[in-house]
């Protein structure tokens, strides 16, 4: 009997199947992009009120929602809009008559054809302030409703299980992991060490300590997709890594950037600060729900096609792999265009994109393109340091910024030849590790050697990266478009790595780049240990 | 005592196809979009979680093979009713989807033992008939197609934790437990019947 990687994996295939079928048809649904609106009612005098009302604009359209109250509510200002870069912003003073807008409903026209919520805050003359999360199955709130803190709690805990239900890229993450874990116990293992790792980093950007701004975060979830992507095809073809071997470390390593997503469907509510450890809690708790109840369909339904003997065709059994790596793929070259602000590119990486990925299905096996694509993160001493690339050169400023990501993948490409020849380079694996550290360090010091300097260091870290690269490409693979899709997602971790660099203009930014750099050094460290033990 | 059951099963199945039931007018919104709006709607309306449930369970009863092909054509069969729906959606009496309880709840409880033939008919016409009532509720803007493809999943997902539940129980009293649940659905039904009758439906 066949337990362990064959046994999990049928069940599971069948599973994403369905799963996947669901989460492609949610449109627009990933959590970072339901922004929820906002309106704040201040009374300054009686039946007098201030009005804040704010909705999101997502990609240059207001969300079509109305604001109404009650008939007999009137002007006293006409309202001032003031545009931001995400929102528009409404401000206007009215008045209700003598019993003001007590008892009165407040309704939200449109809101019911979103996904969008409404955080409404109430301040009252007399200190009463209420906080309610207005959703589109009841779009409207009482003014005068005052709400405990139970109430308050339910609505953020209400609010956190939407924010997972919608994050499809989180859900997929999660789906990916429960495709590598073997055994239950590493599947517990996994599992709170992605909780753990997304708890932490979403208190510390709730609490304002970090902030990572949007579109370098989106396309470091969509990276890890992607990773995990090309991880489940090694294991299904019998190989290892750190990733099979422990995957709890990547979950752990990863959950901290999710985290940072999560964090982003919290604080774009426009929080009181006195209720940020409840909301916290609460959102948090809900996201854990949410999570935990998507885990157990996937095991519960993993486990009625076990007892079901389900047996699948081989197509929809290596569709799990390539959705989740082609969705990442996807994602990532998406969300790294929007973060270059390159849509020219996006569209060519569309066009690219799509027509390996038919054949792969048709197939049953990885055309090139995609193959390369996915063999530059497929292993993480890899990641690490192509990103560190990035953050230097984004560390140094021009030409460096530059510099480096043109010199890393032209001599990486030049290594590639000399494996693809068959020429033996010794010592391959030290000198990727060797890259870790020395990138980390550079970063982690904010080193300014000279360029030449700079770019011969890269260059010569190129090569083995490269040479590891080029003696491994799969037999049957179309060498072109492997070449392509290996060199564009080479340059996507570097542009991922400039990105987040870029924080290095403000003084907390500073610290945490060296933090970074810090982190690929210790991990380069292993790294070694690991190529030369 | 085969051929009853068999001719039972053919009976029942076009009961369940010719009998699609009004079309449930108000639909809740989950908030997260059309796919969950379509799951929501199926675990929230009786009339089509209930019966899915009975042939899950009996299918469940009679082992791995009819659980199997009950998971397999239920939905697609669901999928198929349901495009009828959203095409046509017309509405019929609520008598019809208390029948589906009478006939699925019955066989449960009598824990028929059909062979696999029947159980994919009934199953096939269960999927038509009620996956044509959802569609036709389904039938309004921003849901559709997407919404119809929630309810599928939901579907699948119940008939396959249902019967995987049932199919590995081997004690006398678990089975029975079973059955007892398949009386309670007939029992829902012939109230349901009943209730129709009077109002005149």
């Amino acid at each position: 009997v066949k337990i362990g990687r064959v046994a999990w994996t049928r069940p599971r295939s069948s599973l994403i199947a369905v799963a996947l079928a669901v989460l492609a048809h949610a449109p627009g649904a990933w959590a970072h992009e339901s922004r929820p609106a906002y309106l704040e009612i201040t009374e300054t005098a009686p039946g007098r009120y201030d009005i804040l009302w704010r909705t999101p604009v997502l990609s240059g359209m207001r969300l079509p929602i109305v604001l109404r109250f009650p008939d007999d509510v009137r002007d006293v200002t006409e309202p001032a809009t003031h545009e931001l870069s995400d929102s528009l912003v409404e401000r206007r003073v009215i008045t209700a008559g003598g019993d003001g807008l007590a008892g009165k409903r407040v309704e939200f026209a449109g809101l019911q054809a979103t996904i969008t919520d409404v955080l409404v805050r109430v301040r009252l003359r007399d200190g009463r302030h209420t906080t309610t999360l207005v959703h589109p199955s009841q779009p409207w709130v009482e003014v005068a409703s005052a709400r405990g803190p139970l109430a308050v709690a339910a609505g953020y805990l209400t609010a956190g299980i939407h924010h997972i239900l919608l994050g499809v890229d989180h859900l997929l993450f999660v789906l990916g992991l429960l495709l590598i874990v073997k055994d239950r116990w590493m599947l517990v293992k996994t599992v709170s060490a992605f909780t753990v790792a997304h708890s932490i980093t979403l208190a510390i950007a709730t609490l304002g300590y970090a902030s990572v701004p949007a579109p370098p975060l989106n396309a470091a979830i969509a990276l890890s997709i992607l990773f995990l992507g090309s991880e489940i095809v090694r294991s299904w073809r019998g190989a290892t890594s750190l990733t099979i071997r422990q995957p709890w470390v990547v979950a752990s390593a990863f959950g901290l950037l999710h985290g940072f997503g999560f964090a982003s469907g919290l604080t774009t509510m426009g929080l009181p600060r006195a209720e940020i450890p409840l909301a916290l809690l609460c959102f948090n708790a809900g996201v854990e729900t949410g999570q935990l109840l998507f885990v157990a369909l996937v095991l519960l339904l993993e486990r009625a096609f076990r007892v079901l003997e389900v047996r699948w065709p081989r197509v929809i059994e290596a569709l799990p792999a390539y959705t989740v790596g082609s969705l990442g793929a996807f994602w990532t070259i998406q969300r790294v265009a929007v973060l270059l602000g390159a849509w020219t590119l996006a569209l060519l990486a569309l066009l690219v994109w799509a027509p390996p990925v038919h054949a792969h299905v048709q197939q049953g096996q990885a055309a090139g393109f995609f193959t390369g694509l996915g063999h530059p993160v497929s292993g993480l001493d890899h990641v690490l340091a192509m990103i560190a690339v990035g953050l230097w050169g984004a560390q140094l400023g021009a030409p460096a910024i530059w510099l480096l990501p043109v010199t890393f993948p032209m001599v990486m490409a030049l290594g590639g030849m000399v494996g693809l020849l068959g020429v033996p380079l010794p010592g391959v694996e030290v000198g990727i590790a060797a890259s870790a550290i020395l990138l980390g360090l550079a970063v982690m010091s904010a080193l300014r050697p000279p360029l030449a300097a700079a770019v011969g260091l890269v260059a010569l870290f190129g090569i083995f990266h490269g040479h590891a690269h080029g003696t491994e490409l799969p037999a049957g693979q179309s060498a072109l478009l492997y070449s392509m899709g290996f060199v564009m997602a080479t340059g996507c971790l570097h542009g991922v790595g400039i990105a987040v660099g870029l924080i290095h203009r403000w003084p907390k930014g500073q610290a945490l780049l060296r933090a970074a750099g810090a982190v690929v050094a210790l991990a380069g460290v292993f790294f070694m240990w690991r190529a030369i033990a | 005592m085969r051929l009853p059951h068999r001719l039972l099963a053919v009976i029942g199945g076009l009961a369940l196809v010719s009998g699609p039931s009004r079309a449930e007018a108000h639909l809740v919104t989950s908030g997260l979009g059309p796919v969950y709006d379509g799951l929501l709607h199926f675990a929230l309306t009786p009339e089509d979680l209930v019966p899915v449930l009975a042939l899950a369970l009996l299918a469940g009863l009679r082992g791995v093979i009819h659980g199997r092909r009950a998971l397999l054509v239920l939905p697609a069969a669901w999928l198929l009713g349901g495009v009828i729906g959203l095409t046509v959606h017309g509405g019929v009496s609520p008598i019809w989807p208390a029948l589906s309880f009478v006939l699925l709840g019955g066989l449960v409880a009598s824990d028929a033992r059909l062979p696999l033939g029947a159980t994919t008919l009934l199953a096939a016409m269960l999927g038509l008939g009620h996956g044509y009532m959802n569609g036709s509720a389904l039938a309004q803007p921003g849901l559709g197609a997407v919404g119809l493809l929630g309810s599928a999943a939901a579907v699948f997902t119940l008939v396959a934790l249902a019967a995987s539940f049932v199919v590995p129980l081997r004690a006398a009293w678990a089975r029975l437990v079973v059955r007892v649940a398949g009386s309670w659905i007939v029992a829902i039904g012939l109230l349901l019947i009943g209730w129709a009758i009077r109002s005149g439906a």
